[in-house]
């Protein structure tokens, strides 16, 4: 059986004995040799070709008092721009929002019609998103945020 | 209070980490409730990234021009930009349909906004359509709705793209 975690301090490969941290390795691969590939969590070595983060997802809550604990929708008239207000991202680097909606579809074969979503995302603080609905109907828009990693343009 | 963290012996003969959700059991979550599950074979690791870019039309190196090392793979990337979703083109008598405006073609080593080619429906009801080309330049729609503007990406160490969708990088 391989040596799936390591936690502690580090092996030549994870970067020296003089760096600590935390490492898990894939299934079937050996976190004290394998290479950086083969990690499914990198707490890294600090240098330019390792990982910035974990992408993880935040739900977020429009209501004071009410956890994080899921996701969130808001709708907007079509042709309307709406700030959606969000709050507990108050992260130094800011956030990013990731945004969602769904499609439908009408009737069968050559006569199939879509109907979806499009939308302008105008600008983003921690505290809230500005967008624009420009579907030709009101439409209920699910997002999350993501922290920003860095205050630099490439990371 | 729930069990957050499980590490060690997760099942007969198998070992490693599972961290559940707030108000989860991790000794008995299924795996949609795990916030890291080392059963996995990938994550979303982020390797590179941009911020608040206006590319246009134009490519971004997410290597950086050599600073950073290549995966040795086409990753999956995440995006998020200004302008998204459906765009309709007239296309003198016909009315084409795309699905998603925010599209872009990923390298070992840049992301591209691409102009997909829509198509229409031939025989035998399949679609068809050109391959998608580099920059945003649908007919009829003004480049501050097209392009890519205010663009955050994230490279995550998993690979995504024909050819390594294999052993060799999810063995």
């Amino acid at each position: 059986m391989a040596n799936r975690v390591l936690i502690g301090k580090g092996t030549s490969q994870r970067g020296g004995t003089d760096k600590f941290g935390m490492w898990v390795s894939r299934p079937g691969k050996n976190v004290l040799t394998c290479s950086d590939d083969e990690l499914i969590m990198d707490t890294d070595k600090g240098g330019s070709s390792d990982i910035k983060g974990f992408l993880q997802a935040q739900s977020v809550s429009v209501t004071s008092g009410v956890a994080n604990a899921t996701g969130t929708t808001g709708s907007i008239s079509s042709g309307a721009t709406a700030t959606v207000s969000f709050l507990n991202f108050n992260w130094s680097f800011g956030i990013i929002p990731i945004f969602g909606a769904t499609y439908t579809t009408s009737g069968t074969g050559t006569n199939t019609e879509v109907s979806g979503a499009s939308w302008t995302i105008n600008s983003f603080t921690t505290s809230g998103v500005n967008i624009t609905n420009n579907s030709a109907q009101a439409e209920t828009l699910s997002f999350s945020v993501i922290p920003k990693f860095s205050n630099v343009a490439r990371f | 209070m729930a069990n957050r963290v499980l590490l060690g012996q997760l099942a007969s003969g198998v070992h490693g980490l599972k961290v559940s959700k707030p108000g989860i059991n991790a000794l008995t979550a299924a795996t949609k409730d795990l916030l890291f599950d080392s059963t996995s074979v990938r994550t979303g690791m982020v390797y590179a990234g941009g911020q608040d870019l206006t590319l246009n039309d134009a490519a971004d190196n997410y290597l950086t021009t050599g600073s950073k090392a290549s995966l040795g793979y086409i990753p999956l990337v995440i995006f998020s930009e200004k302008n998204n979703g459906q765009i309709e083109v007239d296309d003198i008598d016909t009315s084409l349909y795309g699905s998603e405006i925010s599209s872009w073609k990923t390298t070992t080593s840049t992301v591209t906004p691409v102009t997909c080619q829509t198509g229409g429906v031939v025989s035998g009801n399949q679609l068809e359509g050109g391959l998608p080309t580099n920059g945003r330049g649908y007919d009829g729609i003004s480049s501050a709705n097209e392009n890519a503007i205010n663009v955050n990406y994230f490279v995550l160490r998993i690979p995504c793209a024909f050819g390594y969708m294999n052993n060799t990088y999810f063995g």
